[in-house]
């Protein structure tokens, strides 16, 4: 039988990454890449399928302070993909702080902020819906992150004659979550918060008096998050590129006694430097967009025309990680919905992965998907986009009861129908007494 | 063993165990130096085969395989094709057919269906001379819960779930005892559907929110144990390893349902919180307020 092709081995090689549990993605890339043993064949094929495994399970960045942005983190996901450069060089949409930026998922460096903006229409809608959400979000998810994104294209910067660069890149950066919200909601703004906060809490199984005093900012506590799986023990020198960029994160970090110890696990592992061209670090993160990067913008788009999608969908998106690895035990629990206004419905989907792994290899893998149709008006005061999260918090909650109730019922009922506890008699056997004695006596006497 | 081979247990110790034997497979072409390795160490799901002769299924693993050959315990005979692959000595194959007897009666009580397998084979190079002898052997069961067809009145939510079990085990006969040496592989896979239906949503029909969905929860785990039992004959081996195949078994069914899906549990109501956190801080202050009011009265 031919062997295969090393690029053949890379390809299937990379596939184990899309089946790595949560929060084991660095171990999972070690082992393929010390049984491919060739970085250089293999981590093109693992960029590809890591990419799709930082999207599809949500992967948070963190983002360092800049100016007067706090320190944040935004989402991952198919949904953050900035329209209109899924072809090129993609980028991610951070609408909180409406920046885009470039991800690295090997080095996981982010570089190249550059200003977003959507439509008034979309933006006030995304930040209503974005409101509820974190609340929810934050009641609910103890190392929560959540997002909410619109599929619209963003406004074109002004063109470079009308205004000059350097202020418009100022005032780009400058929206902290309060003013992002409170831009362009206008009269809509105060009924929301106050209704969510009671609406909410309704989907829970004990409405829960919330003190009305959460604003978007605090959800962005660091310490709240437990940070995601970094491919920094790579190699050495994506580290010292990195070193700078975590320096501001590093009391945040110190708070967070997981994320050293996953830090530790990765720098016992044997480290195979790879021969790789590590991606440069020039591109450090910065607030303004540099001006050539805006000049090569203007060439490649010579007809400055706005873009624009009819009824643009909303995705709301929230993950929430906690792992372990000292106990043996990770987990992650995601959930995105999609706002069609097209189709008058809310469509969405529920993954719940755990791995526990002492002595073993046990795992939990759910997926739910659920729909409602799109509230069409403000009812009673609420506002749509806190009615959406209000049913969104109200299935999950029967959902996570649903499970576990499923607990129960597989523990239960379906593992005693597999295997029993004890026999019916409640006793263990008897093995004297039990069959194939004649063959037995056969034996000894065989043996005498 | 190697780094490579490390890597390759390593890997498999964390992906999903329904899938182990497509990774395994995967593997075996990825490193195929290790893939004898691979297949020896790591326990896959059981092949449910047919003895058409003697009209009955009996379990495959790596143990009682010869190419894709297998041997039946109640034919002897290596079905599909007859290999001529290693059989055991008249001696040991007399114990074999009393024990596949012995835990075909285990399998009915704690299983009350599925199918169970026992191999043997000699450790001696020249067996049926000296008195004491020295053997190892496996011992399988595997069940299957099917989804119940669609006419049936069992609800849509049905579990559905596999279990499959290997206790592979060595023999040293000593005088008027016997040592075992034992490792065991439980096998588990537990799935069912899910609904979610909420209640009391305003504005909108419960009926027009729709759910469905599945959760699958599955693990392997093995144990190793090493006994001393008193051996008058022969015969003696059976209740020996019987006992040690069922102490194992209801400890290793025991972990897996009350240690390891219990920690699954947990880890869910640690990534989200049911009551919502605002609650249960209040919740936390509360009971902290009254356990020092407590504290004051008893002082």
């Amino acid at each position: 039988m031919a062997e295969m092709s090393l690029e053949d081995k890379c390809k299937l090689a990379a596939k184990f990454v899309e089946q790595s549990p949560p929060g084991e993605i660095n171990d999972v890339i070690n082992d393929i890449r010390a049984v491919i043993n060739d970085d250089n064949a293999l981590m093109p094929h693992v960029l590809q399928t890591l990419r799709a495994y930082n999207l599809s399970q949500l992967h948070v960045v963190d983002h360092s302070a800049s100016g007067d942005v706090p320190a944040h983190s935004s989402i991952l996901s198919e949904a953050t993909v900035l329209p209109g450069t899924e072809v090129d060089k993609e980028r991610f949409v951070d609408a909180e702080t409406k920046n885009s930026f470039v991800f690295d998922h090997i080095t996981l460096a982010v570089t190249d902020y550059q200003p977003y903006e959507l439509p008034e229409e979309e933006e006030s809608f995304r930040a209503a819906l974005s409101q509820s959400l974190a609340k929810y979000a934050k009641n609910h998810f103890p190392s929560g992150q959540s997002s909410v994104s619109c599929s619209q294209y963003p406004l074109l910067p002004p063109a470079p004659s009308a205004e000059p660069q350097p202020a418009e890149a100022k005032a780009s950066t400058e929206p902290t979550p309060e003013n992002t919200t409170e831009s362009s909601v206008e009269g809509l703004e105060k009924p929301v918060t106050d209704v969510v906060e009671e609406q909410v809490n309704e989907g829970d199984l004990e409405p829960a008096p919330t003190p009305a005093t959460g604003d978007l900012g605090a959800n962005k506590e660091k310490d709240e998050l437990v940070r995601p799986e970094r491919l920094d023990q790579l190699d050495e020198l994506v580290e010292e590129a990195k070193e700078e960029e975590e320096a501001g994160e590093a009391v945040a970090k110190g708070l967070k006694p997981e994320v050293t110890e996953i830090g530790k696990d990765g720098e016992e592992e044997q480290v195979i430097t790879p021969t790789q061209e590590v991606p440069s670090t020039e591109g450090k993160p910065e607030p303004a967009a540099p001006a050539e990067e805006k000049a090569d913008i203007v060439d490649a788009v010579p007809e400055r025309k706005q873009e624009k999608v009819d009824n643009p969908t909303y995705t709301l998106e929230i993950v929430g990680n906690k792992y372990n690895p000292n106990n043996f035990w990770t987990g992650r629990w995601r959930t995105r919905w999609v706002v069609d206004q097209a189709a008058g419905i809310v469509e969405g989907n529920i993954n719940v992965d755990v791995h526990y792994y002492e002595q073993g290899n046990v795992q939990l893998a759910t997926k739910h998907s659920a729909s409602f149709p799109l509230p069409t008006e403000e009812v009673a005061g609420q506002s749509i986009a806190s009615q959406v999260v209000t049913t969104i918090s109200k299935i999950e909650t029967a959902y996570h009861l649903e499970l576990n109730d499923v607990y129960g019922e597989l523990g239960d009922k379906a593992f005693r129908a597999l295997r029993r506890a004890l026999p019916i008699t409640r006793q263990k056997m008897d093995w004297e007494k039990v069959g194939g004695y004649s063959l037995g006596s056969d034996l000894t006497k065989a043996r005498a | 063993m190697s780094v490579t081979f490390d890597s390759l247990l390593d890997l498999l110790r964390r992906l999903p165990p329904t899938r182990v034997e497509e990774n395994v497979n995967t593997l075996c072409d990825l490193a195929p130096e290790y893939a004898d390795d691979l297949l020896g160490n790591v326990d896959q799901p059981l092949k449910i085969l047919t003895d058409s002769e003697k009209g009955r299924d009996f379990l495959g693993c790596d143990y009682n395989r010869d190419g894709d050959s297998f041997r039946s315990p109640w034919s002897n005979n290596y079905l599909p094709n007859s290999t001529g692959g290693p059989i055991p000595s008249n001696r040991l194959r007399e114990l074999e057919i009393s024990l596949n007897s012995a835990f075909d009666t285990y399998r009915e009580m704690y299983f009350e269906g599925g199918i169970s397998s026992v191999y043997l084979w000699d450790l001696e190079d020249d067996p049926g001379q000296g008195k004491e002898i020295s053997f190892a052997g496996v011992v399988l069961m595997k069940k299957v819960l099917s989804k119940p067809s669609s006419q049936s009145d069992l609800p849509e939510t049905t579990p559905t779930g596999s279990w499959d079990s290997l206790h592979v085990f060595e023999c040293q006969e000593r005088g008027r005892s016997a040592k075992y040496k034992l490792t065991s592989t439980v096998m588990l896979v537990l799935e069912t559907k899910t609904l979610a239906k909420p209640q009391g949503i305003k504005n909108i029909d419960e009926n027009q929110v729709k759910g469905n969905g599945g959760v699958t929860l599955s693990g392997s785990m093995t144990r190793q144990a090493e006994v001393d039992y008193p051996l008058t004959n022969s015969a003696g081996h059976i209740p020996n390893i019987g006992r040690m195949v069922e102490d194992m078994e209801i400890k290793m069914r025991n972990l897996l349902s009350s240690v390891y899906f219990g920690k699954t549990k947990d880890v869910i109501n640690d990534l989200r919180s049911q009551s919502g956190l605002e609650l249960k801080s209040k919740e936390d202050l509360l009971r902290a307020e009254l356990a020092g009011k407590l504290g004051a009265r008893k002082a």
